[in-house]
C-alpha cells in the first residue's frame, strides 16, 4: 500500500503499469490507422496527423507522437461539444463529430478534426479523436494558404462541430456538404474515412479493455495516467533552477514584421509562459487562436522536458500556465484569419517555448546535456496545383522542407536533416514518390552546406532542393509559404549561432534542358543560365519546364562559441560537405589546408584574429564600470551555472556574474547583457545561406554579446534593428541566495 | 541411412539437428566460436554425430543436404566491420541515404526511445560522404532518359575509387527499376578490367528493382557492405564441409523464409539479415502443417527479447519494411516483431512515483539474473520465477547450473518489495504479471494491426523462457491451444532443416487502373523466366517448383500497398484487372476494416512479383503411437509453487519432460522440467503429449 500512498494512484502498481501500456498502444493503433486509410501523402508519408484518448470530461490522457498540436486541440473540441451539443443533437454510441473551426479547437481550417464519445453500455465514459491535415477544404485559393484574405471570411469555409456519423452510419447530407467545397473531394472523403476509422478502432479496443479489466479499472487507469505524468513532471521541475527566461522571434508577412515574445518563469513545481507582449494580430493567415497557442506550448514541454514521462497533455496543463493577450498574433480574436497558423503563429509559439526551456536546461547542472538549441525554426514549404499532360488534376503540398536540422547540445551536434519538433516521426517522401505524383524533376535534394547553426557544437544541417517542371509545360499554381527568409529563426544557445534562413528563388527561362541534353546534371543554380526571380516569405506563382526552382529550408541552432569547436570536428564537417573551407575559416576560425587537413598554427592565429575582430567591433557594456578580472577559477565547481561560459559567483556578499575564464562582469542585480560587450553585424555574418539575396534589405541584425575580457561569445540574438537587447536569462536571486548559503 | 543436417549459428550457440530418412531427429548445441564461426558449426555437427554414434566425417558423408542459418551478416552490421564501400548514384541525390527521409533517426526505435529526443541519432553511415559519388545521368518517371550517361567521363572516378581502396560498390540510380540501362552500364564499367578480383559490385535494378529510392539505395548499400564478408565466410564454410567429407548440397537460409545456394547467398549478403528468426518461423510452419494447425502464432521468448511471428494459410507473413540498425531493407523478409521482454528483463521501482516497472533494460546473460551468481544483482524475471518456485534452482539446465535462490530473493527484496511495502513473493508475482501483459500486448498489436483476431490462433512457444509464460499470455488472448515443440531449444535449426528453396523476383512499374493486362503478362513472364533461370543455376536438388504471382496495389496517393495474388485466368479476363481489384479491395478491408476501401480515389498497381518455391528432399518426422495415458512414471515430486498474486503457494506436481510419452494426459496446475526449459501449466488446462513428443496444452476446457 505504501506505493499507492506515494504515488496517490487509484490502481495497484502492476495493474497501472499494464494499463498504461495498453492504453498507449490503443491510441497509437488509432493514429496509425489514419495513415493506413488516408489517401493523402500528408498522412501516408509525412504523418501530419494525430490521435488522442480523453476522459469523459475531455481531458487528454494520451496523444501520440505525431503532430502534437493536432491532438492537444482535441480537448477543446470535446469541451465545446459537452458545453454546446450534449442535449442537441446529443451523444449516442457510434457518433462522430467533425470540426474545422479554429476558434473552437483546430489549429487551422485544413487540420480537420473528428471526435467521438466512448460508451460503456449506456454510459459515456470517454472520448477519442483524430486529426489530419487535409490538402484542400475549399476557399479562394487551393490548399491551405489564403494569402489575400482580409479576415477569416476570406479563408476556407468553417464546418461544425457537426455530427457526421450518427450511431455508426455516415450522414450523407453532412458529408456531401463538407466535401463539395473541396477541389479534391475524393481525397477529402478518404481522409474523413481515415479519421473515422481511427476513432472506431480506438473505441473497439477500449471496449475490449473494458471487458478484460472492468470499466471502473480502465477509467481509474486513465485518471491515474494523468496523475502519474503530473507527479513526474513536478519532480522534473523541482530539479531545475528557478529563474526567468525570455525569447523574441519574428514573423515576416507582407511588408510587416510581427514580433512575438515569451517570458518563462520557473518557480518550484510551476512553469509559466507569458506571451502578452506579442504584436497585434495580422488580418489573416499567420495568426493562431488560443487553442493553437496552448498546443504549441504543450508540444515544447513534451519534447524538451518529458523524455521519460508519458505524453499526457492533461497532466502538463495542471503544471504549466499559459498567459496571452487576445487580439495578438498568438491569440487571435475573431474575425482574424489563421489559415496558415501551423507554420507561423503556432510554430513561433513552439520555437519560443522550446528555446526558453532550452535556456533553463542549459542552467541545470544535472540536465544540461539535454539543453537543445532551437530545432528548425520554420520549414520552407509549398503547394502545387495544376493539370497533368492527360488533363488530370493534381495538387498538394511538397513537404521536403520538413527535413530541418535539430538543435545542438552541450556535448553533441544537432542531427543533420533531423526534422522538427512538431512531429518526431515526420518523414519526407522519396524523390521518386513526388516525381510520380507531381509533374516535376529534381535536379538535387541534399543537406545544405553551411546551413547548420555554427557553435562549439554545430546545429544540424537543413535541406535544400532544386527542380524543374517535367512532363507538362506549366504548373499553374505554386504557393510558397514560410517565414524566416530575412532572419534566421532557429535560435542558437549559449553563444551558438542560428542556422541559415529559408529561401525561395526561381531561375526563369533557363537553359536547363540544353544542359540535360549535353549530358550534364547541374549541381547548383550557378551552373545554369536564366533570370533569377527572388521571393519573400509568401508568394503565389507558377512555373514552366524551362524554370528551375530552388528552395532552402532551415537547419538547427548551434551551441556555444563557434571558435571553441574542436578543429577536427570542423574538418570532419568539411569532409561531409556540411561546412565549406571558406566558412570553416570565417565562422569557426579553422583553417583547412589541402585535402581538408587542419592547419593548426593558422587556426590558432585565425581564432586570435577573430577575438581581435570582436574586440574591435564591440561597444562597451550598456552599464559600464563593473568589470573586473579576478583571474582563473573553477567555474564548474565553485560557480552556479547560467550557461556554457557564464556563471554566478556566489562566494562574496552579493552574487556576481563571472565568465568561465574568471572575469567578473558585475552584480547579479543587473541583467548580464548590460554588463557584456556587444557587437552588431549584418545577419549575413552567420553563413552564406543567411538571407543571401538581401530580401527586404536589412531589417534585422545579429547581436553578439561577449565576455569583455576574453571575448568569448556568451550569447547571440537576432533582432529588428530598432528593438532593444533582450534580457533573456536570469536565475532567481532568492534561489541564488539559498544556493550561496549552502555553498 | 542418409541425413538432412541443419545448423543455426547464433551469437552464443550453434544449434544442430540431424533428421534421418526414417524421420528421427537428433539435436545438439555447441558454443559459437567468433570470429571463426565455422568451427562452432562443425563442433555442433560433431556433437550430433557423436550422439548418433558416428564420427563427424561419417555423418557428413551420409548427409544429402546441409542447411545453414548464420548471423554472420548481423554480426558485421553490429560490429560495423563490413567492406569498404562506395556508392554511385544519380548526381544531386548523393545525400538520400544520409537524409534517410528524416525518419531514420527514429526508425526501428521503441516508444520510450523516441520520446527521449535529446538522445536521438541517425544511423552510423555505412558509406561516408566522401565515398558517395554522383554521376551525371537521369531517367524520369516514364523511364525515359533525360540526361544521358557518358561513361567516357568517368575515368577520374575510377582513379578515386581505386585510390580509396574500395572493396565493394553499390550502384543505385533514380528510376532504375523502370530503365536499368544506366546502372548496367555502370556495373560493366566498374567490373571492367578487374578480372574477377576487383571490388564486389551490386546494382539496385538487379537486387531490388522497386520504387522509392531511399529504401532501394539503403538495401543496395547494405548488400555491398555485407556481401564480401558473407561470401568469404560461406566459402570457408563450404570448403570445411567438403574437407570433412560432405559431398551433398549446401543450402543457406535467407530472410524471405527459404534457402538458396551458397553462390546465390554470396551475391546477396543483405538477404541473410533475418536468417535466425526466419528459421524459427519455418519450424513453426512445418510443424504446424504436420499437426494440422492454422493460423499459428510463433512466440520466441529469450533472455532479452520476445519475438512474435504469424503463420496464416500456411505462410509466414512478410514485414512491411524491415529495419536493421535504423536502415530499411526493401526485400521480402519474414515478419518477426520484437519487444524487449524476456527472462533477463529487470524489474525496478520508479523513484518519483513508486510505480513498479519491468524492462526494457535487460541483464542478458552477463551480468545475468541475480540467481545466476555471475555478477548480476538486479532482480530479473528469471529471479521472480525462482522466488515463486516455478524454477527449481537445483535442476536448472538439467542440474548443470545451480541457481542461487537466496540471491534472487534478496534482489527482489532490496530493489522492489521493501520499497513497495509488499512481500517478496507478491512483488515477484507482480513482475511476472507485468511481463506477461507486455507479451500479450505485443501479440495483440501484431494481430489486430493486420485485422486478425488473436483468439483464433494456436500458439507455438519456444526459446528458453517460453514455457513459464506461454500459458499466461495465450490465456489472456483467449487462444485455444499451445504447442511447445520437442525441439524447442534448437527450433530455428529444425526450421532451417525443413525449409524449401525460395526465390522472389519483383519489379515496380506504377500504373493506374484500368490496367493493360498484356503489360502485366509481360512482367510476369519476364520475372518467371528470371526466376527459373536463377533456380536452375543454383544447382540444388529441388523438385516441384510452385510459382505464385502477385501485384502490390494501393489506392491512389497511398503508400501502404496490399500484396494481392494474381492467377492465370485473371490475365485472360479482359476486364482491365477488375477482378483482381475486387480481390485487392477485399484484402484491404480485411486488413483495415470494412468501409475503408475507397475505390473512387483510383487504384494503382505498384510492384509485380513472382515467388517460386521448390522442395528439397526432406524426411517426414517419425510419429509415435500413443502409449499409456498414465504419466506417473514421469512424476518427479510435488512442491509448493506460487501461482496467484504471491500470497500463498500451492503444492503442485512436477514432471520430468524426458519421461513424458505420447498419450500422457495431465491437468494443471503443474510444472514440467525439461533439460533446457520449464513449462508451467495453469489450473484447469490440459497437457498432453503428441506422437512427435511435443507438449500440447489445451486452454479451452476448464475441467480442473
Amino acid at each position: 500500500m505504501s506505493s499507492a500512498v506515494k504515488s496517490g494512484l487509484r490502481l495497484d502498481p502492476q495493474t497501472f503499469e499494464i494499463l498504461r501500456h495498453r492504453l498507449w498502444y490503443i491510441n497509437d493503433e488509432g493514429a496509425l490507422t489514419i495513415s493506413r486509410v488516408s489517401g493523402s501523402p500528408v498522412a501516408t508519408e509525412v504523418f501530419d496527423m494525430n490521435a488522442g484518448l480523453m476522459t469523459g470530461e475531455g481531458d487528454l490522457v494520451y496523444i501520440d507522437n505525431f503532430i502534437c498540436a493536432q491532438a492537444t486541440t482535441l480537448a477543446s473540441l470535446v469541451k465545446h461539444l459537452r458545453a454546446e451539443q450534449a442535449e442537441n443533437p446529443g451523444f449516442e454510441p457510434g457518433d462522430v463529430f467533425l470540426c474545422n473551426d479554429p476558434y473552437i479547437s483546430v489549429c487551422h481550417q485544413t487540420c480537420v478534426q473528428v471526435a467521438g464519445p466512448i460508451f460503456h453500455g449506456d454510459d459515456l465514459v470517454g472520448w477519442t479523436g483524430a486529426s489530419l491535415h487535409a490538402i484542400d477544404t475549399g476557399g479562394p485559393t487551393a490548399g491551405q494558404v489564403q494569402l489575400d484574405a482580409a479576415d477569416i471570411h476570406g479563408e476556407q469555409p468553417l464546418f461544425g462541430p457537426v455530427k457526421v456519423v450518427e450511431k455508426g452510419s455516415f450522414r450523407r447530407d453532412v458529408e456531401s456538404t463538407y466535401l463539395k467545397n473541396s477541389r479534391l473531394p475524393d481525397l477529402l472523403a478518404l481522409d474523413l474515412r481515415a479519421k473515422v476509422a481511427a476513432v472506431d478502432v480506438i473505441r473497439r479496443r477500449m471496449g475490449d479493455a473494458f471487458d478484460e479489466f472492468g470499466v471502473e479499472t480502465v477509467l481509474a487507469g486513465m485518471a491515474d495516467i494523468i496523475d502519474y505524468a503530473e507527479t513526474l513532471l513536478r519532480a522534473r521541475l523541482r530539479e531545475m533552477p528557478d529563474g526567468t527566461w525570455r525569447h523574441r522571434g519574428y514573423i515576416e508577412f507582407g511588408d510587416k514584421v510581427y514580433d512575438c515574445h515569451v517570458t518563462m518563469i520557473k518557480e518550484g513545481e510551476r512553469l509559466t509562459f507569458d506571451f502578452g507582449d506579442t504584436a497585434e494580430q495580422a488580418p489573416a493567415t499567420i495568426n493562431c487562436t488560443v487553442h493553437g497557442l496552448r498546443g504549441g506550448v504543450l508540444a515544447a514541454v513534451l519534447v524538451y522536458l518529458c523524455w521519460d514521462i508519458p505524453w499526457s497533455p492533461a497532466a502538463i496543463s495542471r503544471v504549466v500556465d499559459v498567459k496571452s493577450r487576445p487580439g495578438t498574433v498568438v491569440h487571435a480574436a475573431w474575425p482574424a484569419g489563421v489559415s496558415k497558423s501551423t507554420t507561423t503563429g503556432i510554430w513561433e509559439v513552439r520555437n519560443l517555448a522550446s528555446i526558453t526551456i532550452g535556456k533553463m536546461l542549459a542552467a541545470s547542472e544535472r540536465h544540461r546535456s539535454r539543453a537543445m538549441a532551437g530545432w528548425q525554426g520554420v520549414k520552407a514549404l509549398e503547394e502545387l496545383f495544376g493539370k497533368d499532360d492527360d488533363g488530370r488534376p493534381f495538387g498538394g503540398p511538397l513537404l521536403d522542407g520538413m527535413a530541418g536540422g535539430s538543435g545542438a547540445m552541450p556535448g553533441r551536434d544537432g542531427i543533420d536533416t533531423g526534422g522538427h519538433t512538431s512531429s518526431l516521426r515526420a518523414t519526407i517522401a522519396n524523390v521518386e514518390s513526388y516525381e510520380y505524383r507531381y509533374p516535376i524533376l529534381y535536379l538535387y535534394r541534399r543537406q545544405t552546406q553551411d546551413s547548420g547553426g555554427p557553435g562549439k557544437f554545430r546545429g544540424g544541417a537543413g535541406v535544400s532542393m532544386m527542380y524543374t517542371a517535367h512532363g507538362v509545360e506549366n504548373i499553374d499554381t505554386k504557393i510558397l509559404h514560410t517565414f524566416g527568409v530575412e532572419q534566421p529563426e532557429s535560435p542558437g544557445l549559449c553563444g551558438g549561432l542560428p542556422s541559415c534562413t529559408n529561401s525561395f528563388v526561381i531561375l526563369r527561362d533557363s537553359d536547363v534542358r540544353e544542359r540535360f541534353g549535353s549530358g550534364r546534371m547541374p549541381a547548383e543554380l550557378g551552373e545554369i543560365e536564366g533570370d533569377l526571380e527572388i521571393f519573400g516569405a509568401y508568394a503565389n506563382t507558377s512555373m514552366t519546364s524551362d524554370d528551375v526552382y530552388r528552395v532552402v529550408s532551415m537547419g538547427g541552432g548551434g551551441y556555444g562559441d563557434p571558435i571553441e569547436r574542436d578543429p577536427a570536428l570542423v574538418a570532419d564537417d568539411y569532409e561531409r560537405m556540411l561546412v565549406s573551407v571558406e566558412w570553416a575559416e570565417r565562422v569557426y576560425g579553422v583553417v583547412l589546408g589541402e585535402d581538408g587537413i587542419v592547419d593548426e598554427a593558422a587556426t590558432a592565429a585565425r581564432r586570435e584574429a577573430i577575438r581581435a575582430e570582436r574586440r574591435a567591433a564591440a561597444a562597451a557594456p550598456l552599464v559600464p564600470g563593473h568589470g573586473e578580472d579576478r583571474g582563473e577559477w573553477d567555474a564548474e565547481a565553485d560557480g552556479v551555472r547560467l550557461g556554457e561560459a557564464l556563471f554566478y559567483d556566489v562566494s562574496g556578499a552579493a552574487p556576481v556574474y563571472r565568465s568561465r575564464a574568471g572575469y567578473v562582469l558585475g552584480p547579479a542585480t543587473h541583467a548580464w547583457h548590460e554588463l557584456a560587450a556587444i557587437a552588431r553585424f549584418p545577419v549575413q555574418r552567420i553563413g552564406p545561406e543567411v538571407n543571401a539575396n538581401h530580401v527586404n534589405g536589412e531589417r534585422f541584425e545579429l547581436r553578439e554579446l561577449y565576455c569583455p575580457s576574453s571575448f568569448t561569445l556568451l550569447g547571440a540574438e537576432i533582432a529588428r534593428k530598432e528593438d532593444p537587447i533582450l534580457f533573456d536569462a536570469e536565475l532567481s536571486l532568492d534561489a541564488l541566495a539559498s544556493t550561496g548559503a549552502v555553498a | 541411412m542418409s541425413y538432412t543436417v541443419a545448423v543455426d549459428s547464433g551469437g552464443t550457440f550453434s544449434d544442430c539437428v540431424a533428421i534421418s530418412d526414417a524421420g528421427v531427429v537428433t539435436k545438439a548445441k555447441s558454443p559459437s566460436t567468433p570470429p571463426d564461426f565455422e568451427r562452432g558449426v562443425l563442433n555442433a555437427v560433431g556433437e550430433v554425430a557423436e550422439r548418433l554414434g558416428f564420427s563427424l566425417r561419417e555423418l557428413l558423408e551420409q548427409t544429402t543436404i546441409f542447411a545453414h542459418g548464420t548471423t554472420v551478416a548481423t554480426n558485421i552490421l553490429i560490429n560495423h566491420d563490413g567492406a569498404k564501400t562506395a556508392l554511385l548514384t544519380t548526381r544531386g541525390h548523393e545525400d538520400a541515404i544520409l537524409i534517410g527521409r528524416t525518419v531514420q533517426k527514429v526508425a526501428g526505435l521503441s516508444e520510450e526511445e523516441i520520446i527521449d529526443v535529446a538522445r536521438l541519432r541517425k544511423a552510423t553511415p555505412l558509406v561516408p560522404r566522401t565515398r558517395i559519388h554522383g554521376v551525371d545521368e537521369r531517367v524520369d518517371r516514364a523511364g525515359q532518359v533525360v540526361v544521358p550517361l557518358d561513361i567516357e567521363r568517368l575515368d577520374d572516378l575510377r582513379d578515386r575509387l581505386r585510390d580509396a581502396g574500395v572493396e565493394a560498390i553499390a550502384i543505385s540510380l533514380l528510376w532504375s527499376f523502370l530503365n536499368p540501362e544506366h546502372e548496367q552500364q555502370l556495373r560493366d564499367w566498374a567490373e571492367n578490367g578487374a578480372n574477377g578480383d576487383g571490388p564486389f559490385v551490386t546494382i539496385s535494378s538487379d537486387l531490388v528493382p522497386v520504387m522509392r529510392e531511399y529504401e532501394r539505395t539503403s538495401t543496395t548499400v547494405l548488400n555491398a557492405y555485407l556481401t564480401p564478408a558473407v561470401r568469404r565466410y560461406l566459402g570457408k564454410m563450404r570448403d570445411e564441409l567438403r574437407g570433412a567429407g560432405h559431398t551433398g548440397a549446401v543450402a543457406i537460409m535467407h530472410s524471405a523464409g527459404g534457402v538458396s545456394s551458397v553462390e546465390e547467398a554470396s551475391r546477396r549478403g543483405v538477404s541473410l539479415l533475418s536468417s535466425g528468426p526466419a528459421g524459427g518461423m519455418l519450424g513453426t510452419r512445418a510443424l504446424a502443417e504436420r499437426l494440422g494447425l492454422d493460423p499459428v502464432l510463433a512466440t520466441d521468448v529469450g533472455g532479452t527479447s520476445f519475438d512474435v511471428g504469424l503463420v496464416v494459410d500456411g505462410d509466414p507473413s512478410y514485414a512491411e519494411m524491415p529495419v536493421y540498425a535504423q536502415y530499411p531493407v526493401a526485400l521480402p523478409t519474414i515478419d518477426v516483431p520484437s519487444v524487449g521482454a524476456g527472462g533477463g528483463s529487470i524489474g525496478w521501482v520508479e523513484p518519483e512515483t513508486g510505480i513498479l516497472r519491468v524492462g526494457p533494460q535487460s541483464a542478458g546473460a552477463r551480468p545475468g539474473p541475480a540467481c545466476y551468481g555471475v555478477g548480476g544483482t538486479l532482480p530479473t524475471v528469471t529471479d521472480a520465477n525462482v522466488v515463486l518456485g516455478r524454477i527449481n534452482p537445483d535442476s536448472f539446465l538439467g542440474g548443470r547450473m545451480k541457481l542461487d535462490a537466496d540471491a534472487a530473493y534478496t534482489a527482489i527484496q532490496t530493489h522492489i518489495s521493501d520499497q513497495l511495502g509488499m512481500t517478496v513473493e507478491a512483488a515477484a508475482a507482480a513482475m511476472i504479471d507485468i511481463v506477461d501483459a507486455q507479451m500479450a500486448d505485443l501479440i495483440r498489436r501484431v494481430t489486430v494491426e493486420r485485422g486478425l483476431d488473436p483468439s483464433a490462433f494456436a500458439v507455438f512457444g519456444y526459446g528458453g523462457a517460453a514455457g513459464l509464460h506461454v500459458d499466461s499470455y495465450s490465456s489472456k488472448l483467449d487462444c485455444p491451444e499451445i504447442v511447445i515443440p520437442r525441439v524447442a531449444s534448437v527450433f530455428s535449426a529444425f526450421g532451417i532443416a525443413s525449409s524449401d528453396v525460395k526465390r522472389i523476383e519483383m519489379v515496380s512499374e506504377p500504373m493506374l487502373a484500368p490496367f493493360d493486362l498484356s503489360r502485366w503478362r509481360v512482367h510476369f513472364e519476364r520475372l518467371e523466366r528470371k526466376l527459373r533461370e536463377g533456380l536452375e543455376s543454383e544447382g540444388l536438388p529441388t523438385s516441384g517448383l510452385e510459382l505464385r504471382c502477385y501485384v502490390d496495389f494501393q489506392f491512389r496517393g497511398q503508400v501502404h500497398t496490399v500484396r494481392t495474388p494474381v492467377y492465370e485466368e485473371d490475365l485472360d479476363a479482359g476486364d482491365g484487372g477488375e477482378g483482381v481489384i475486387e480481390r485487392f479491395a477485399e484484402l484491404y478491408e480485411a486488413k483495415y476494416g470494412s468501409g475503408t476501401a475507397y475505390r473512387k480515389a483510383g487504384v494503382e498497381a505498384m510492384t509485380f512479383s513472382v515467388e517460386g518455391k521448390a522442395t528439397l528432399p526432406m524426411p517426414a518426422l517419425d510419429w509415435i503411437e500413443d502409449e499409456s495415458p498414465d504419466p506417473d512414471a514421469a512424476l518427479l515430486e510435488r512442491r509448493p509453487v506460487h501461482l496467484g498474486d504471491g500470497s500463498a503457494a500451492e503444492e503442485i506436481p512436477i514432471y520430468k519432460a524426458e519421461l513424458l510419452r505420447p498419450g500422457h494426459e495431465l491437468v494443471g496446475p503443474l510444472v514440467v522440467e525439461a533439460e533446457d526449459t520449464n513449462v508451467l501449466v495453469r489450473a484447469g488446462h490440459r497437457l498432453w503429449i503428441d506422437g512427435l513428443l511435443n507438449m500440447r496444452i489445451d486452454l479451452g476446457g476448464n475441467q480442473g
